[in-house]
């Protein structure tokens, strides 16, 4: 295993090689954002309905669900220049606050079996934005997929399994 | 506005700074030779590259009016045109280093089943070229920017003897390797152009993995880096910023004289003069300039009697097919960034392996996007939601292999770009029209492509993801345009001679992407690269023996 100080070596001389020091800061030495989001469109109540549908679609396990990595903040980001799809949500998302509290996930499983309904392109247009973000927020990637990517590495090992070579 | 003109006469003036432009500079000033370049953009500062926003932080900070450097040229700002329904990607870079600042580092020679591949089949003209006229510029090539790699040449891939070591293989693509063996194709170690071990003065790679955003060490070839920074050091190479270049300028004897360009920003007109002239904006950019450089001696467009400039536009076709490997699944998630891409490459294998096909040419695979991704995309495509999608999220992530098949499209004379006096940009200068179409024989090799992708997913035995047989992803996103201003031994059916002269303009050159007659299944850069150098050598001599 290459030592921990050849690490930081590495991680040194990329740091000496740029050009203008201190205008350059990596994300360890970055401030989590410390202000809440501000909501682009959606309202107070269709804020807390995302965070309820995209939690039908990544449930709180062992690990955080959806609402809790804010997945209802990246999809109302996401969609703040797209008023057309933001209308399609919008549509849903009355449509899910209308149904019983005890038949959404039976409705939601329906809707996502008819995929050419109306109700079935709200739900796979919800699934895909709650996986964009869930996946891409520290409680679904780093988190639950357990990436560590994106970091400076002395060298980089690959495979080490010799069951997989041919 | 009052056009600006400098009397100053340049040794050369060279369009373009990416690739095929910063290695003219780079070549001509070491040899002597003064150069200006134009650049339509200007330099990217390292130092704002976001190459180490997580990305979690990504859209919290762009939310907060933070703006990664937009490398892309913004489609707005330079508009072009293409027929209704017929859709073409054209990805274009303004800047120092052009699109060397984002490439994806793929670094394959052409060999001779490339070079000689209309020869032999005589669909359109032959190269003027073969791989010994190249080889050794591939070698210098090599050398000088570093190309990381392994020893397995072979008749569709040679030349590794200056290889930089190749990265490990991840779990995936040793099984991937591994399953092609046992239905004989031979997927082999990538190409790729990082350094993976310092080299001429550059920093080896930290295998953070997000080399499209720009490297912060610049830690794989970019043109800025390698060519014009040097170029700057030999006292010869000027470089004027936001400089949009809109056509060649020629004299009454037919010579080229000059460019006229437009300020970026200021839209004011300028001229500059010049003993020789050499193109390299990128195949499409350089091509709406020659059309647009029209004059009494050249009513086509300059060098353009033979009317091929802006025909036979070649890109290659792509599709993506993905898969899980049992022996992945749910296995403990590694750091798959490596060097940003694929490790190993599947060369081009049909068409030369004695079975008869029913296309001409052929297809090479990429297999970037394997491993652990910094997002689960894959997920859209499993069934249903909850707990139990969950689950299959977290299983299938360590396990995802993606292959890339890449194939040839033929030269065809209506495949091309044009230009309307009528449809102009910003600055009154008429914008490019692309018309570009597939045909028989990239459907035929589309099918031939699926069926080799899920023969390896199955030898593998792969999960397959869901996907649609035929099709194919947008005509342009290849990023590899060619053709449209093609070298070849007759003047009445090429535009440049193979030093990348034209037939018709001795002092005039383009050495980017656009001369090459067909664009094979392969990255182009590498080619580029040997074939500017070889050109550039070529026109150094003309210059110094007083032919120019």
């Amino acid at each position: 295993m290459k030592s921990r100080r050849q690490a930081l070596r590495t991680a040194a001389s990329a740091v000496a090689a740029l050009p203008v020091l201190g205008q350059h800061r990596h994300s360890a030495a970055s401030p989590a954002p410390a202000e809440p989001y501000k909501t682009k469109w959606a309202t107070a109540e269709e804020m807390r309905a995302l965070a309820e549908v995209a939690d039908l679609i990544i449930p709180r396990t062992d690990t955080p669900g959806a609402s809790d990595a804010k997945v209802q903040e990246y999809i109302d980001y996401a969609l703040a220049g797209d008023p057309k799809r933001q209308a399609a949500i919008r549509a849903g998302l009355g449509w899910f606050r209308g149904l019983p509290a005890d038949k959404r996930v039976a409705t939601l499983q329906t809707a996502s079996e008819n995929p050419r309904t109306p109700n079935g392109r709200f739900f796979q247009m919800m699934k895909e934005l709650t996986i964009d973000g869930y996946y891409q927020s520290r409680e679904g990637l780093a988190g639950e997929l357990g990436w560590n990517g994106n970091t400076f590495l002395p060298e980089f090992k690959g495979c080490t399994h010799p069951e997989h070579k041919g | 506005m009052q056009i600006i003109r400098p009397p100053e006469v340049h040794d050369v003036i060279i369009i373009g700074s990416g690739a095929a432009g910063g290695m003219a500079a780079w070549n001509l000033t070491r040899q002597g030779v003064n150069v200006l370049i134009l650049d339509a953009g200007t330099k990217f500062p390292r130092h704002t590259y976001w190459t180490h926003v997580k990305p979690w932080e990504w859209w919290r900070r762009l939310d907060k009016g933070g703006r990664p450097p937009r490398f892309e040229l913004d489609k707005k700002e330079q508009p072009y045109e293409t027929p209704e329904g017929r859709t073409f990607d054209l990805i274009r870079v303004w800047g120092r280093g052009g699109k060397t600042n984002i490439w994806g580092r793929v670094s394959l020679r052409y060999s001779d089943v490339d070079f000689l591949g209309p020869a032999r089949d005589g669909w359109e003209i032959p190269w003027p070229i073969r791989y010994k006229d190249i080889g050794p510029y591939y070698d210098k090539v090599d050398q000088l920017i570093g190309v990381c790699g392994g020893e397995d040449d072979q008749d569709t891939l040679p030349g590794s003897k200056y290889h930089l070591p190749a990265p490990a293989p991840r779990c995936g693509e040793q099984l991937l390797k591994k399953a092609g063996k046992t239905i004989g194709i031979n997927i082999v170690a990538g190409r790729r152009a990082v350094l993976t071990r310092p080299h001429n003065g550059h920093p080896q790679c930290h295998y953070c993995g997000v080399c499209g955003r720009g490297c912060d060490v610049g830690a794989f070839f970019n043109s800025s880096d390698f060519l014009l920074e040097p170029a700057f050091q030999t006292g010869r190479l000027k470089i004027i910023d936001n400089a949009v270049a809109a056509r060649v300028l020629n004299d009454r004897s037919g010579k080229a004289s000059g460019v006229q360009y437009f300020d970026r920003h200021t839209k004011q007109e300028l001229e500059v003069r010049g003993k020789v002239i050499v193109v390299a904006a990128s195949c499409i950019d350089s091509t709406r300039i020659l059309l647009n450089s029209k004059s009494t001696e050249y009513p086509n467009g300059i060098g353009n009697s033979s009317d091929v400039i802006g025909r036979y536009l070649v890109e290659q076709v792509r599709f993506h097919m993905y898969g899980f490997l049992p022996e992945l699944m749910g296995a403990p998630t590694q750091n798959d960034d490596g060097i940003g891409g694929a490790h190993i490459y599947l060369p081009r294998f049909n068409n030369r392996d004695g079975q008869k096909r029913d296309y001409l040419r052929g297809y090479g695979m990429q297999f970037w996007g394997g491993g652990a991704q910094s997002n689960a995309s894959f997920a859209k495509k499993l069934p249903g939601f909850g707990v139990e999608l969950k689950q299959a999220v977290r299983k299938r992530y360590p396990a995802l292999v993606a292959l890339h098949p890449y194939g040839e499209v033929l030269p065809r004379k209506d495949n091309r770009v044009t230009v309307d006096p009528a449809r102009t940009d910003a600055y009154g200068v008429p914008i490019a029209k692309i018309t570009y179409a597939i045909g028989g024989n990239e459907r035929r090799m589309i099918a031939e492509m699926y069926d080799s992708a899920e023969a390896i997913l199955r030898a593998a035995k792969a999960e397959i993801l869901p996907f649609e047989r035929g099709w194919i992803d947008t005509l342009g996103s290849a990023i590899h345009e060619h053709g449209t201003c093609r070298m070849g031994e007759d003047p009445k059916r090429s535009a440049l001679n193979r030093y990348c002269q034209f037939h018709d303009v001795k002092n005039l050159f383009c050495v980017d992407g656009a001369a090459f007659p067909t664009c094979t299944e392969k990255n182009p850069t590498l080619t580029i690269l040997a074939n500017a150098w070889r050109a550039t050598d070529y026109l150094a001599g003309e210059m110094k023996a007083g032919r120019l």
